[in-house]
């Protein structure tokens, strides 16, 4: 009787279970590749407002502080987006007939609130509060990214779970001085800043303070100082 | 009996596939976060305006409220508007000294001040502060004889209701804030206009030994 089935029949079967076990295992990285990827989590993505509001504008060339508009930030869950009186503080009598502004001065006169589109939102199902952050000495720059930069706010960090989670886990390495929190630079790049160096004067030893890794070691010495814990546990989030 | 595992599985099955709808519902849930649009609400605000005749409490009024029952009414109105008789005062309130430090005062009055008077202002109350620069009216200095002579209420007043071009910051620094504020203005008044008889001898030598 000859073979019921020929060599190369054989060989298809091969390569059909080791094609199947890797077309799988690619369809798998593919799907976790793709819940991370930008296009998911709207990582980097700008969103069209009503009012082109700019930080880059108010921000970086003017350096208004991140509190004059949101004013929340430090003492609530919520920064919130300022409410039409701060527009007007400035706008009242600051490019009071521009264009662009039109919407603010409508709102003004008629009491309807400003509706600005959301460019962070976390799911509804997990929890989260600006204030401890802050007060913990976690800079806006760390989750925000360097806002006065920016034309149009943009998110620039993933915001999934496994993103908070590798801070959580070792929150040391992003710390700074409170007094630099609404700095919106990295920590590394304000070692000029008087407050940085107020920061390591009162701090560290005289000895610790032109070592190269001065950054480091102050982090280090901010932890402890700020008590940071690790919070890893789900109702840390999800509550 | 295998019937009943095969429906069992299959309702499972159909569930699960049906849970997957779920996750929908609970990235954004019918409660409303603040801030956010609403339906219910004929104009759509979630974060409801306050009626007209409503003054919302101020949390460190409270606290003074109880601590001092005698003469309550007229502590308060010190406290709230930085007038007497209609004229700026020229101390800071008991109600408010009962709570800070000076330094803590200044301390915070700083921190501020910094955030909210100097993008118009600038950090020494030179009147130069970029939104000035980039076309908003100049203020005025604060290092001029008309406004050092001021009493120290008036710079909390004129936070609380505005002057002329300058916008009232009522609604948006808290009464403690704004004191803590006018505080810290008459600290930069005396920071160019120091007396220098009145230093202590080491910072009398600190100050001739700098450039
Ligand atoms: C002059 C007022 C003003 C200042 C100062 C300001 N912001 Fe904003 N911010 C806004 C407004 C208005 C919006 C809403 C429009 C938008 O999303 O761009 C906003 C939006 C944002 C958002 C996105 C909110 C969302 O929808 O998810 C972030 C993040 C943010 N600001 C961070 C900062 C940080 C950090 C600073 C300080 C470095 C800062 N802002 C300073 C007015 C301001
Ligand atoms: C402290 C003062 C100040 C505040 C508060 C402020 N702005 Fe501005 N804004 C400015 C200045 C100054 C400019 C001009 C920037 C320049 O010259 O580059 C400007 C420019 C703008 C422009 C561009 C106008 C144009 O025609 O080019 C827009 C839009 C704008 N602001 C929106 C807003 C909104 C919305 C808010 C409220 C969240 C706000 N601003 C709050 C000072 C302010
Ligand atoms: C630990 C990370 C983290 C830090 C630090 C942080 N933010 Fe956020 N921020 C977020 C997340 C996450 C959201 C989205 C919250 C949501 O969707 O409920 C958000 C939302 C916002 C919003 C949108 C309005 C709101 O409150 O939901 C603004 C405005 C904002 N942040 C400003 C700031 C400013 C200003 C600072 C610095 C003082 C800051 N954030 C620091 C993570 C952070
Ligand atoms: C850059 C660092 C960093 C990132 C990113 C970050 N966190 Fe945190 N978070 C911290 C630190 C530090 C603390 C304070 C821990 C402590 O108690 O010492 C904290 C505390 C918290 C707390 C309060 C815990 C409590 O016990 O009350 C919540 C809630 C929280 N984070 C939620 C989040 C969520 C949700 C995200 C992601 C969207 C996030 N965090 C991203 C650093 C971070
Ligand atoms: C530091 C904050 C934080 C902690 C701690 C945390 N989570 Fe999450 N979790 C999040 C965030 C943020 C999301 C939303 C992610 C997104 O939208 O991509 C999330 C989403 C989820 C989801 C939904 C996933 C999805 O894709 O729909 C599940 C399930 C979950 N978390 C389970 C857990 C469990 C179990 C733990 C404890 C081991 C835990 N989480 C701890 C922040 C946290
Ligand atoms: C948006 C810009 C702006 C901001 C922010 C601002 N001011 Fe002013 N301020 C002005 C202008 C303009 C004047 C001049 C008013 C006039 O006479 O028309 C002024 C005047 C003053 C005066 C002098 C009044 C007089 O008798 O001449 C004082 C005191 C003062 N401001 C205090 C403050 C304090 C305190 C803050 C912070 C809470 C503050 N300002 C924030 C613009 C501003």
């Amino acid at each position: 009787m000859p073979q019921l089935f020929s060599r190369s029949a054989d060989m298809m079967l091969q390569a059909v279970l080791i094609g199947g076990i890797l077309l799988v295992t690619l369809l798998f990285s593919a799907l976790f590749a793709v819940v991370r990827s930008p296009d998911i989590t709207n990582q980097n993505v700008t969103i069209e407002q009503t009012v082109p509001f700019s930080h880059q504008h108010h921000v970086g060339d003017i350096g208004i502080d991140c509190r004059y508009c949101h004013q929340s930030v430090e003492t609530s869950a919520i920064a919130g987006v300022p409410p039409t009186q701060v527009c007007m503080n400035c706008h009242r009598e600051l490019w009071n007939q521009s264009e662009m502004l039109a919407p603010v001065r409508e709102s003004w006169e008629t009491g309807q609130p400003l509706v600005w589109n959301r460019v962070h939102d976390l799911p509804d199902y997990v929890y989260f509060n600006h204030s401890i952050h802050i007060h913990k000495g976690i800079g806006c720059y760390e989750c925000h990214g360097e806002v006065d930069q920016m034309r149009l706010t943009r998110q620039a960090e993933p915001l999934t779970m496994h993103w908070c989670l590798d801070c959580h886990r070792n929150p040391e390495a992003h710390v700074r001085p409170r007094s630099l929190v609404f700095t919106p630079k990295p920590l590394e790049d304000l070692a000029d800043t008087t407050e940085f160096q107020e920061a390591v004067a009162t701090l560290l030893a005289q000895d610790a303070r032109d070592d190269s890794g001065v950054v480091e070691l102050l982090r280090q010495r901010l932890a402890t100082d700020y008590h940071l814990d690790e919070r890893t546990d789900c109702y840390t989030c999800h509550r | 009996m295998r019937n009943l595992w095969r429906r069992l599985l299959s309702l499972l099955c159909i569930g699960m596939t049906l849970m997957v709808g779920c996750v929908q519902v609970m990235d954004d849930q019918p409660k409303l976060d603040p801030q956010e649009q609403s339906s219910f609400f004929a104009d759509g605000i979630a974060s409801r305006p306050l009626p007209d005749h409503i003054i919302a409490a101020d949390p460190a009024t409270w606290q003074v409220r109880s601590a001092s029952k005698h003469d309550a009414t007229t502590s308060d109105e010190v406290y709230l508007t930085g007038r007497v008789d209609g004229e700026p005062v020229d101390t800071l309130p008991a109600l408010l000294l009962s709570r800070f430090t000076y330094p803590e005062l200044l301390h915070r009055g700083h921190e501020r001040f910094d955030v909210s008077c100097v993008p118009c202002h600038d950090a020494t109350g030179s009147g130069n502060g970029m939104a000035a620069r980039r076309g908003f009216p100049y203020p005025p200095t604060y290092h001029s004889d008309r406004l050092r002579s001021q009493p120290l209420g008036y710079f909390f007043v004129v936070a609380t209701e505005g002057h002329n071009k300058m916008p009232p910051y009522r609604d948006l620094i808290s009464t403690e804030d704004r004191w803590a504020i006018a505080a810290y203005v008459r600290a930069l008044q005396f920071s160019q206009y120091a007396d220098v008889t009145q230093l202590k001898e080491a910072d009398l030598n600190a100050l001739q030994e700098s450039p």
